[in-house]
């Protein structure tokens, strides 16, 4: 899957989870910059994430993605392999 | 008769998960017999204690359920008191401690449980509180009763206190979150410096459907 289509499906899935159509992602954005971002809604983002995406995060992996980036960039990984 | 020479202190092992994960529930229960975590995700207190052994099984440093973050107060070769404490953000990714527990939650503990957890976060928000990364951070102190009133909890906080010193990071704070209502814990931490910086007050009622407690104090110890 290209970065361009990952980063579509990833915004569809922020907005729902986060509950704002408005949310715009780019690299940088952490869980600061985003209002509902709680550690309540990180659950549910990284469970609809595996989810809509049909990959599975090791406990490890999960504790590496500090920002939209590094989110973006092991979904690329995972589906290009 | 207890004979207090005989108290050992050292790190917590994969050893210690059994007592570990009681020694949470029970500090959780906050001298009450509600477990407000275990209410917040819809699971019974022993469901509850399951998750806890197995987060503390998966060896994730930098947070509330790591186990490198308790020190174990050891009797005849029994543990009899424990308290976890790490350097907010000093961990292998320089992840916040909330992160690294909402992962390791998220990873155990079934997604509908999360969901009810969500649905019910509101009421929490008030009692929410900021850990500053490079702060030294308490959690989960515990005394089995027949050891209570031999200054444990004192004496690991001054063997927390000793690893903050130790620290990479210039820890210059360390910090604990207690019930309002809870004065062991309270006389413990003022005993030990502790100062109170805040207080949170969870004004929707619904809170005590879940929580054994509305108020919580932020405590503080310059170091």
């Amino acid at each position: 899957m290209e970065k361009t289509e990952i980063i579509e499906k990833l915004t569809s899935v922020f907005q729902e989870v986060f509950s704002d159509n408005c949310l715009v992602l780019n690299d940088e954005m952490t869980a600061n910059d985003v209002e509902k971002w709680d550690s309540l809604t990180h659950m549910l983002m990284i469970s609809t994430v595996e989810e809509q995406f049909g990959v599975k995060f090791k406990l490890k992996e999960l504790n590496k993605l500090k920002k939209v980036g590094d989110i973006v960039e092991i979904l690329h990984d995972k589906l290009s392999a | 008769m207890i004979d207090e020479t005989k108290y050992i202190f050292r790190d917590a092992t994969l050893a210690d998960v059994d007592f570990l994960s009681t020694a949470i529930v029970e500090a959780k229960k906050g001298g009450s017999e509600m477990v407000g975590m275990a209410n917040l995700f819809d699971l019974s207190v022993d469901s509850f204690r399951n998750y806890v052994k197995q987060m503390l099984e998966e060896e994730i440093d930098g947070c509330d359920f790591s186990i490198s973050s308790f020190i174990i107060a050891e009797y005849e070769g029994k543990p009899v008191a424990t308290f976890g404490g790490w350097v907010e953000g000093e961990n292998e990714d320089e992840m916040p401690s909330s992160l690294l527990k909402s992962n390791l939650i998220g990873y155990v503990i079934p997604i509908e449980n999360v969901q009810k957890a969500r649905e019910k976060s509101h009421i929490l928000e008030d009692l929410q509180v900021e850990r500053v990364a490079g702060t030294y951070q308490l959690e989960y102190g515990y005394t089995v009763p027949e050891h209570r009133g031999h200054h444990l909890i004192g004496r690991l906080i001054e063997k927390h206190i000793n690893r903050a010193k130790a620290s990479a990071l210039s820890v210059r704070k360390m910090q604990v979150l207690v019930y309002d209502n809870n004065i062991a814990a309270i006389t413990a931490y003022t005993k030990a410096g502790f100062k109170v910086i805040q207080t949170l007050v969870a004004d929707n009622s619904e809170i005590l459907k879940y929580y054994p407690h509305n108020r919580e104090l932020f405590l503080e110890k310059s170091l």
